[in-house]
């Protein structure tokens, strides 16, 4: 009584915040820890580790400088690993767009990358490259370039064709067309495929460092695995699920926002 | 410059255009009217060279052709200045001179203070300007008009209309101006073909005004079926 409140207005801001995006990520989010916290108490620790062990070992790890160091090491290896098979992806997909011969020649290859499973790629870059960055980064680059490639390809072959004859009669030459025509009008597909290619390329790096690197997120996640140390394993996944939330939302979202710039009034 | 011989094309066994004959000399101005699915946007792209006849022979003796489409095809995802800069790119080499001419063509088109703007926040008549301006950026030898006018009210057509001819006659461009619009047609051209299902003919313009008065219209009309 004597509330300034409008229960109409409150219950307004209710009905629209339970309708907003925001409360069901959020109810996801907490289900999920929900979801954890029971299955560490059903299961010894060793098996799983709680949300609070969990936490504490991540503050040790950010505290000892630890997690700084490895994510560094991930993220510089993802950079460059998805980075050359980005930009291979994109070249390659501009250049099979514009030409068909290459196009079909390319099939078969994109059809067996991407068709022989990942752990045999992991296995024959450790054989070929030993232990170490180079294994991972091969592994990185080799997986996320088709998907890139298809991505880009298919953002090309669904470009006006009633654009492509204005720049004809115009007589724009190829690399005023490449860079006004083609790149923006293939710039969502290409970022579609980007963001697919780097949560495969996460996962790929993550595995290749734990059979074959010498440090990163996925060999202190070996080495939590080998010591038993449950709460730190869990500590390094949820470093990997950062690293890869910063690749999105930190990287690729404002991105593709700044490129599609033109789509919004 | 410009000269079709027997030329003949089919879409999918369809015949559009029938062993179809006219010239075009330099610095002419010609209307060609007809009813939708008559052909007057193929015999645009026979001369602009994005297509082919099936049969007899195309000429056209010009490098620099300005073509306004019926749908205008900008690129969405550049500004309305950069659209018209885009040709420029492609035909003058003093790259400090595209925007400041690009500009010069917007202002001509009443476009000023929408240099930035993206297509999509233009209204259809603002794009029309903007495609017109592309065209005459380049100052054509050849300048192709797709009912150029057909989203633009009729004052600033009008207005329009008369600027585009003191241009057209400055830069002494050939042109060639499709439309089912007769008074529009009639305003801009020196001379004035028919295409209907019978092939192209010409009609004479004797006295502009005159034709207009005999309602030439409404016998046009008739030929056209609108």
């Amino acid at each position: 009584m004597g509330s300034t409140l409008n229960p109409d207005a409150v219950r307004q801001k209710i009905q629209s915040w339970y309708r907003s995006r925001g409360f069901y990520i959020t109810l996801s989010i907490i289900t999920m820890l929900l979801v954890w916290q029971v299955l560490s108490m059903l299961f010894s620790r060793v098996i799983i580790a709680s949300p609070q062990d969990t936490f504490v070992a991540l503050g040790n790890l950010l505290l000892k400088g630890e997690l700084w160091t490895q994510f560094g090491h991930s993220l510089g290896r993802l950079f460059i690993g998805l980075g050359a098979g980005s930009v291979l992806g994109i070249i390659m997909g501009i250049l099979a767009g514009m030409n068909y011969q290459l196009r079909f020649f390319l099939e078969p290859m994109r059809w067996t990358i991407v068709t022989v499973p990942v752990i045999i790629l992991a296995v024959l870059a450790m054989l070929w490259f030993g232990i170490g960055s180079l294994p991972v980064l091969f592994l990185v680059g080799l997986i996320t370039t088709p998907i890139v490639y298809v991505n880009t390809l298919e953002g090309m072959l669904a470009i006006d064709s009633r654009v492509l004859e204005m720049a004809r009669v115009y007589k724009i030459p190829s690399h005023l067309k490449i860079r006004e025509i083609y790149l923006p009008g293939i710039g969502s597909s290409i970022m579609a495929g980007l963001t697919n290619a780097s949560g495969i390329g996460v996962r790929a790096l993550i595995l290749a460092e734990f059979m074959g690197g010498r440090n990163g997120i996925g060999q202190s996640f070996f080495k939590a695995w080998s010591f038993l140390d449950t709460p730190a394993l869990f500590a390094w996944i949820l470093t990997a699920f950062a690293l890869m939330g910063l690749v999105e939302f930190g990287i690729l979202r404002p991105t593709r926002d700044y490129l599609m710039r033109w789509k919004k009034t | 410059m410009i000269k079709f011989e027997d030329v003949s094309i089919a879409f999918n066994g369809k015949n559009v255009l029938n062993r179809i004959s006219f010239e075009i000399k330099s610095h002419e101005s010609v209307a060609i009217l007809g009813p939708s699915g008559s052909g007057k946007t193929t015999i645009l792209k026979l001369i602009a060279g994005t297509l082919k006849p099936d049969s007899g022979r195309v000429e056209v003796r010009s490098q620099r052709i300005g073509y306004v489409f019926q749908d205008y095809r900008l690129l969405p995802w550049r500004t309305a200045l950069d659209n018209v800069a885009l040709v420029l790119k492609a035909s003058i080499a003093d790259r400090t001179k595209v925007k400041e001419r690009a500009i010069g063509w917007m202002r001509l088109m009443r476009l000023q203070g929408y240099y930035n703007y993206y297509p999509r926040q233009l209204s259809g008549g603002m794009v029309q300007r903007v495609a017109i301006a592309r065209a005459l950026a380049i100052e054509p030898e050849v300048l192709l008009m797709d009912e150029p006018f057909s989203s633009l009210d009729n004052a600033l057509a009008d207005m329009l209309l008369r600027q585009l001819k003191d241009v057209l006659a400055n830069y002494r461009t050939t042109t060639v101006y499709v439309s089912h619009d007769i008074v529009g047609a009639l305003s801009v051209a020196q001379r004035l073909f028919v295409l209907s299902r019978e092939g192209l003919k010409e009609y004479p313009i004797t006295d502009r005004r005159q034709m207009l008065q005999l309602n030439l219209e409404t016998r046009l009309k008739s030929i056209l079926g609108t």
